[in-house]
């Protein structure tokens, strides 16, 4: 609704003072100092109207990468003209607008900018390039109008709220090595099986049988004169991978920063999984459970993504009571790789079950201390203490049930805590024989 | 010129031109015209655009006494009047230059409404210097043109609301 300014109210104070005293006091002169109050306020009266506008946003697509240009389109349209409008536009944040092409100077961080602008025929458009700062699933862009008559007597003044469907995929980080699962499935891959049959790599050599095709006699072996030898190969495999993410608001200080390098993980792992044709599931941990089954197809990575986007939106201020994750999120045999920052008991707990259900494991801990700030007080150094030690009987305890564990320092490369995870994998292979 | 030195200006003028004529009573006028002055003064460095209109009433309320010093008419008074609103335009921009929003009106339309005023300003006063027969009959229709100035404006305005 539109609203009257001081300006009306001086022009109507003067108009009314100046009319009515010269008539009172006999001088025309008043009413002709009053006159251009008069007239401003007639033709103010007259021409002014409420807009009432509407706005809609669109982007230029719907999904996007992490730091990605993105053009958001507003477009306000009212019944009538207004000949001066004000737009404040707010961004959620996460998403910012991009200074060097932005129609108006940028603030707030790249977040807010104002906009003076006519709308003539019914309707502007705004053209925004927004860059994409932050993975996320965004929808609500803040407008705020105002909007004004030619003489500044009416202000109306709304604040509308715009719908943009906008999805932002985390970047994805080229792993330089992947973990493999202890055992695979028959599904063609990169992965050799520990069994023998179909493949390129070699195994080993056993003794001709009878039905043993003759293209794999190794001729310099039985050459030896020892009998007829053949080669043996590991068939090449694909495996089942499960990405545990844990998204669980246990730390209040952090609980950003951690989601994104789980997130940022969970979305390395998954391409580089899906690349060496490994089936590759999600679930996520510590709000709402949310699974998706191990698959192999490329849509598969955007599934994965489209949940990764969403796992903000899942998450709760605490986990309320044990985490139990069903059968069929699980297939047997798959290896099951958690990144979380390991503060959450319930989610703890949850990866101690996995490991007693008798899943091949490994745990990534995001080293979530190093973001903390020490406590300056000597009471919370010592609750500190008590709290690293704490989480060092957790790692130990883990590392005792067969789980390889390592921690990753956020101003690392996840490639750094994957690769020691890789390393514990092998070793720990090699003393079960 | 910046606007703040154009109202500087633009406010001694109207200050000043009442006590140009014959009166005894100059420090009375410039003592109203300076408290004028000075709440336009505080509306600005305040930010109040609220007591611009009252600054504008104190100017006004200058120039009104002014007039019982004189006997004739004061045909400089269209011209006061638009000055005055030139200066209520300024005063009222600077105050409103923190509000979010247009704050100012248009200064083409502003101008041109400042000369039509200035223009029906001295028709007012010539058809009052007009030595015309049966003057109060004039002067009583011009009382009622302005009885339905005001009563046009009020019924504008609550139709608007």
């Amino acid at each position: 609704m539109s609203r009257t300014t001081a300006r009306f109210g001086g022009y109507a104070l003067l108009s009314v003072v100046g009319l009515l005293g010269g008539v009172a006091l006999g001088r025309p002169e008043l009413v002709a100092v009053a006159a251009p109050a008069v007239l401003i306020l007639g033709f103010g009266l007259l021409g002014a109207q409420t807009p009432a506008p509407q706005v809609s946003i669109s982007a230029d697509r719907r999904r996007a990468l992490e730091g990605e240009l993105v053009d958001v389109e507003i477009v306000i349209t009212a019944e009538r003209a207004i000949p001066r409008l004000h737009l404040s536009i707010a961004l959620p944040a996460g998403l910012t607008i991009d200074e060097e092409e932005a129609p108006t100077a940028v603030r707030a961080g790249g977040r807010e900018i104002e906009l003076l602008t006519p709308l003539v025929d019914g309707e502007v458009a705004v053209r925004l390039p927004v860059r994409c700062q932050r993975w996320g699933a965004y929808r609500r862009v803040g407008i705020e109008l105002t909007a004004s008559d030619f003489f500044g007597l009416f202000r109306y003044a709304a604040a509308l709220s715009g719908v943009v469907s906008l999805k932002v995929f985390p970047a994805e980080n080229l792993l330089a090595r992947l973990l493999a699962p202890v055992e695979t499935q028959l599904g063609l891959g990169e992965l050799l099986s520990r069994r023998r049959g179909d493949g390129l790599e070699f195994a080993e050599l056993r003794s001709y049988a009878p039905g043993d095709d003759r293209r794999r006699i190794n001729w310099r072996a039985s050459a030896r004169g020892r009998g007829v030898w053949v080669n043996e190969h590991h068939p090449d495999r694909n495996g089942d991978v499960v990405l545990l993410i844990d998204s669980s608001r246990a730390s209040r200080a952090t609980d950003e920063e951690v989601l994104d390098l789980a997130v940022s993980a969970a979305a390395s792992l998954a391409s580089g999984h899906l690349g060496r044709r490994d089936r590759v599931g999600l679930i996520v941990l510590g709000g709402r459970l949310v699974w998706i089954r191990p698959r192999m197809a490329s849509a598969q990575r955007y599934q994965i993504l489209d949940v990764l986007t969403d796992s903000r939106r899942f998450r709760r201020p605490e986990t309320a009571g044990a985490i139990r994750v069903p059968y069929r999120a699980l297939p047997p045999q798959s290896l099951v790789v958690g990144v979380s920052p390991m503060l959450d008991q319930a989610v703890v707990a949850a990866f101690g079950d996995l490991r007693g259900r008798g899943f091949d494991m490994a745990i990534v801990e995001i080293a979530s201390e190093e973001l903390t700030p020490v406590p300056i007080s000597e009471e919370g150094r010592l609750a500190r203490r008590i709290w690293l030690l704490e989480r060092d009987r957790v790692r130990r305890r883990f590392a005792r049930s067969g789980v390889a564990f390592a921690r990753w320092n956020p101003e690392d490369p996840f490639d750094y805590a994957l690769g020691e995870v890789a390393s514990l994998r092998r070793s720990m292979m090699r003393s079960r024989g | 010129m910046s606007q703040a030195a154009a109202g500087l200006l633009l406010a001694a003028a109207v200050v000043a031109y009442p006590v140009l004529g014959p009166t005894s009573l100059r420090g009375l006028y410039v003592f109203i015209g300076v408290i004028g002055v000075a709440a336009l003064m505080v509306a600005v460095l305040a930010s109040v655009p609220g007591l611009v209109g009252l600054g504008l009433l104190i100017l006004f309320s200058e120039f009104a006494a002014s007039l019982v010093a004189r006997d004739q008419l004061d045909w400089g008074a269209p011209l006061y009047g638009a000055a005055l609103l030139l200066l209520g335009e300024l005063a009222h921009g600077l105050a409103a230059r923190n509000l979010p929003g247009p704050v100012g009106a248009e200064p083409v339309r502003t101008l041109v409404v400042a000369a039509l005023a200035t223009a029906s300003g001295y028709v007012v006063l010539a058809l009052v210097a007009l030595p015309v027969p049966h003057g109060e009959l004039l002067l009583a229709v011009g009382a009622g043109v302005a009885a339905a100035l005001v009563l046009g404006l009020a019924g504008l305005t609550r139709a608007r609301r």
